[in-house]
């Protein structure tokens, strides 16, 4: 190869340090009509479309995501996607059977099976999540050169749930121990061809805005507390006033409490992704939690239109197809829905019809909503300094794992 | 011919500006790629095996089988298109991936109709075998443990109280005679227990192991002999077929199958379990009817007319004061016209009938349940 011999690279020949931005092409309206058109094929392919429209959802973040005007490609396939799906039920098998067995010989202990599966399914989605990033950064290409993924994904699991547990025993004070442990896991195992990605996140990049957050949201609720028993136990007010008061101070605590969740969130997020290094590549970005806010408060009004139109097409549907069964009239009751399934007629599969409409379109708004505007809002404040540091990093691994991402499929565990 | 592109070569991370050119034909010939500054030649791609790779609108990224894994050729505005335009080999190609994906997908939904298939229609008797393999003791067990929850869901005050305790009484011998006579020569899986408990909600069910419950409310509204015993042949069918290990056998088949197709294995999402309840709606039909036709056999055998239960069922759904009523008979008793008329059509076949229970049997049978401070309920220490 003539590679050393030819080490001049595009546009810069001088390796001064150099700062790109990334930039994001990807438009909400065609965006949204492919998710629709998605999950209409899925209808007719009996859900198996969804393979493909993950693919294609993941080709429109990816190439319309450019580094230093070079865009990501994603070269992951909706068979490889499949054949991971098959092999995750193989996995889930035993258990289901094993469930099974324990349902019919001791159903005593069934709800005993069910506390210990909780728990075990958490664990598994920190294996699955992790599986399905290895799949997802070794079929990432920026520059032709593809990411990889070491580690272990069941030391990664454990690392997770025993933190969690930790977490919760310590009231969440532990946490921030838990976010820079994972994230130092992940980042570092990360690697983009032969490199590896390092991180510089401490405890204390994220300690202040998450211990100011837990005193001010610990401290409010048992200021809440307070008040609340006061109120009941005060001489003065009716009982009804005081279920007022601590429905009021619920809400405002609930406020509070989400107020304070996106502060430390997108701070966490912010200083630990600008504590990610490539070599003397350094990533920095910024995410503002009035983005965040405005986001959900998008998504909140979209859901509420969406549940307002459909609530009442489906109540005018419901009264007229009772109207011939309920002589009585008036809006139909337990009975009446009752009797129309019992029918079994083509209004009941009307009804479905209109369901599945309904959490179609919500899941298209929470696609294009929070997981579109979420890539936008990160990407669209990021940049890597020393990005010409990047030039010498040379192509290593391959695809891997070969089938992917079933379990996180199976489990729920999507992220783009 | 020869369009200006950019290179990465797919092992090092770095692009290059180059030009592409094409030397021979589009078919059998070969793309140079050559450096823009230095004229060097980086790389030779048949052109054979060019591959086309997914990209934004307005760019065109090349790939070719024999290069490096990641190594590109991008065209990006009118030169794209150019080129593309002058590949009709590349476009046939592309188009061809594109159909055999289509197929794939195609095929891949048949062979899932296909096991769908297989599974609704097959599983009345799959569930059967696999039930019949399943040790009698297993489904006993789980009856005892179950009883206790059947118990207090349709008992009052926590627990179901049998109206009539003593085993010996006319009424209680009666039911027994009527279950021998039912069963005639044939061997149940379990022994055949039956109570009739003092309940509001109108129902008669048979839970796993044998065991059938007649409720106290719906013996208020059953208004003949024949009434009662097709309700309970009926449900001796269910214990005789074991259907309910059957039915636990096929709702966990469907949770599978479902959790297949939507993809959600824990099962957990709602259109899981509303696509559950849908096919194993179906069952439990069929299953209704398999039950239907035993007591219809056996209305037959000894006798009195089978179509006495429709009758009752129509009294239940007509009484719309009790929501209890209607979720129970939706839960296991889909009424419909077709089961109506199949049950007329059995009547009618069977000829000439008589009464199921003597006057006297059918008398102490109806009062069972009479009254708390009664003759029986002395007996039960009620009161």
């Amino acid at each position: 190869m003539s590679d050393l011999a030819t080490p001049a690279p595009w546009g810069a020949a001088d390796d001064a340090p150099r700062s790109a931005e990334l930039v994001f092409h990807g438009r909400r309206a065609p965006f949204f009509g492919l998710i629709v058109g998605g999950l209409l094929a899925m209808v007719p392919t009996l859900g198996l479309y969804r393979f493909w429209l993950v693919t294609r959802k993941r080709q429109v973040y990816w190439e319309q995501t450019e580094l230093d005007g070079d865009a990501l490609e994603y070269t992951g396939t909706p068979v490889q996607l499949l054949v991971g799906f098959l092999l995750a039920v193989l996995i889930f098998l035993p258990i289901y059977i094993s469930l099974f067995y324990i349902t019919i010989r001791a159903p005593d202990f069934s709800a005993l099976a069910y506390l210990v599966l909780v728990p075990g399914f958490y664990f598994l989605m920190g294996y699955a999540a992790y599986r399905s990033r290895r799949f997802r950064l070794s079929r990432t290409l920026w520059r032709g050169i593809r990411f990889q993924q070491s580690g272990n994904a069941w030391a990664y699991a454990w690392r997770r749930f025993w933190w969690t547990l930790v977490t919760i025993l310590t009231l969440g004070l532990s946490y921030p121990f838990m976010a820079r442990s994972l994230w130092r896991y992940r980042i570092e195992n990360t690697l983009f061809g032969d490199r590896r990605f390092c991180f510089e996140g401490r405890v204390r990049t994220i300690a202040l805005p998450f211990y100011l957050a837990w005193v001010v949201v610990v401290a409010l609720a048992v200021l809440v507390s307070f008040l609340t028993v006061g109120a009941f136990s005060g001489a003065g007010s009716g009982p009804d006033m005081a279920a007022l008061i601590a429905v009021v101070y619920g809400f405002a605590l609930a406020g509070v409490g989400y107020l304070a969740w996106l502060y430390v969130s997108t701070r966490i997020d912010t200083r630990f992704w600008s504590s990610v290094r490539l070599g003397e590549a350094r990533l920095s970005l910024r995410i503002r939690a009035r983005d965040i806010a405005l986001q959900h408060l998008v998504y909140a009004l979209a859901l509420s239109l969406l549940a307002g139109v459909f609530g009442f097409a489906g109540t005018s549907l419901l009264a007229g197809m009772t109207a011939g069964i309920d002589i009585a009239g008036g809006a139909p009751t337990q009975q009446d829905i009752a009797r129309l399934m019992q029918t079994g007629s083509a209004a009941f599969v009307v009804l479905i019809a209109v369901y599945l409409a309904f959490v179609g379109l919500w899941s298209a708004l929470a696609e294009t909503i929070m997981g579109f505007g979420y890539w936008k809002i990160v990407v669209r404040r990021a940049r890597v300094d020393n990005i010409e540091s990047l030039n010498s990093a040379r192509a290593a691994g391959t695809e891997s794992p070969l089938a992917g991402e079933g379990l996180a499929d199976a489990l729920n565990v999507g992220v783009y | 011919m020869h369009f200006s592109c950019v290179y990465y070569d797919g092992e090092w991370a770095e692009k290059r500006a180059v030009s592409a050119r094409l030397v021979g034909s589009e078919e059998g010939g070969s793309w140079e790629i050559v450096e823009a500054g230095s004229n060097d030649v980086l790389a030779r791609w048949p052109a054979g095996a060019l591959v086309r790779k997914h990209a934004r609108p307005g760019q065109v990224r090349l790939s070719a089988m024999s290069a490096p894994l990641g190594a590109r050729l991008v065209l990006s505005g009118s030169v794209a298109e150019e080129a593309l335009g002058a590949m009709p080999a590349l476009r046939r190609r592309t188009r061809a991936e594109r159909n055999q994906q289509a197929l794939l997908l195609v095929a891949s939904t048949l062979l899932l109709a296909g096991v769908i298939a297989l599974y609704v229609w097959g599983v009345p008797l799959a569930a059967g075998p696999i039930t019949a393999a399943m040790p009698p003791e297993w489904e006993a067990d789980l009856g005892r443990s179950v009883a206790g929850q059947f118990e207090e869901a349709f008992g009052e005050d926590g627990r179901l109280a049998p109206c009539d305790p003593d085993p010996e009484s006319p009424a209680n011998r009666a039911i027994a005679g009527f279950v021998e006579r039912v069963l005639g020569d044939r061997t149940p899986p379990f022994a055949v227990r039956v109570m009739v408990g003092r309940s509001e909600i109108p129902n008669a069910f048979a839970i796993p192991g044998g065991q059938i419950y007649y409720l106290s409310a719906l013996l208020d509204m059953t208004e003949s002999g024949e009434e009662f015993a097709g309700v309970l042949a009926h449900e001796m069918g269910h214990v005789m077929y074991r259907h309910a290990m059957q039915n636990i056998v096929s709702a966990a088949g469907t949770g599978l199958v479902i959790g297949f197709v939507l993809g959600d294995m824990t099962g957990v999402s709602l259109a899981a379990i509303i696509g559950s309840v849908l096919i194993d709606s179906h069952y439990s039909r069929e299953a209704e009817r398999e039950a239907d036709f035993f007591a219809a056999e056996a209305a037959k055998r000894l006798g009195f007319a089978p179509n006495a239960l429709p009758d009752l069922l129509d009294r239940i759904a007509g009484d719309d004061e009790t929501d209890a009523a209607v979720l129970a008979l939706l839960s296991s008793h889909p009424l419909t016209l077709e089961r109506r008329h199949y049950l007329d059509q059995l009547a009618a076949d069977a000829g000439s009938t008589g009464p199921a229970f003597s006057i006297e049997e059918w008398q102490a049978i109806r009062s069972m349940c009479d009254g708390g401070s009664g003759r029986f309920g002395k007996l039960t220490g009620r009161g």
